[in-house]
């Protein structure tokens, strides 16, 4: 005779199946990086209140996701280490965020001068390779 | 089903309910809180409620509700509904780590006797 499952524990099994299968993160990750977005609310920048709670999953969403695909890097298997980088991820998810965003013009300038470099002129010169005319 | 297992069930429901509700009162106060503008202490009250809030209701939707879920639960709620009136208009300026202003410094302090 197969053992009596409760209700709660056969939605919160079903729920976690869900979010395993929809997201590809474990639950336990999500509720890491829920606190480590909790953590960095204070670093964002003002919002509004619906905006704030987008805002929140969003971080919460990503920084599991990142979260998992850096344990796998790091090469940990224990999901200890993958909870701890889903709640630093978290946490630092804001400063991280601004630090890229205010480093992509430099980093596209750094590529189209590159890229310049590699077709003989710079992208300030009209002309090509022979010098402004 | 037993009544117990239908009174456990209807704990969980309202500890998740409570949870969400006070998880999204914790965002709104999070979004006017600043580490730096204001004290560390309140910063972190706040963070450490919202997140008792998080596991409170993992636990509830796990079915694992615990007293210690509920106490986080309950004292989180109350901390919003007995700060709303002073939390209002935004974060109090007791809170503010900005130096207050020379005027309200010396009327705070206590004259002396003429």
């Amino acid at each position: 005779m197969p053992e009596p499952i409760s209700t709660p524990l056969a939605l919160a099994a079903g729920a976690s199946a869900l979010i395993v299968a929809l997201l590809g993160v474990e639950p336990q990750a999500l509720a890491w990086a829920m606190v480590g977005a909790i953590f960095g609310a204070p670093l964002a920048p003002p919002a509004g209140r619906m905006r704030q709670v987008l805002v929140f999953a969003g971080v919460m969403l990503a920084s599991a996701l990142l979260g998992t695909v850096a344990a796998d890097w790091a090469g940990t298997t224990s999901p200890r280490w993958r909870n701890a980088w889903c709640l630093v991820l978290g946490g630092i998810f804001h400063p991280l965020s601004a630090a890229v965003v205010a480093a992509v013009p430099s980093v596209v300038n750094t590529l189209l001068q590159a890229f310049a470099a590699r077709r003989g002129g710079s992208p300030g010169q009209q002309g090509g390779p022979d010098g402004p005319r | 089903m037993a009544l117990d297992s239908l009174l456990m069930m209807a704990l969980h429901v309202v500890v998740a309910a409570g949870a969400g509700a006070s998880l999204f009162a914790y965002l709104c106060r999070l979004d006017a809180l600043r580490y730096r503008a204001h004290r560390l202490s309140i910063v972190m009250m706040h963070v450490g409620l919202g997140a008792g809030c998080i596991f409170a209701g993992a636990h509830a939707l796990a079915g694992e509700t615990e007293p210690i879920d509920v106490a986080t639960v309950a004292a989180s709620l109350c901390w919003i509904r007995a700060s709303y009136r002073n939390w209002r208009d935004g974060v109090p300026q007791i809170y503010s780590t900005a130096p207050g202003a020379l005027d309200e410094i010396g009327a705070a302090t206590t004259r002396p006797p003429a």
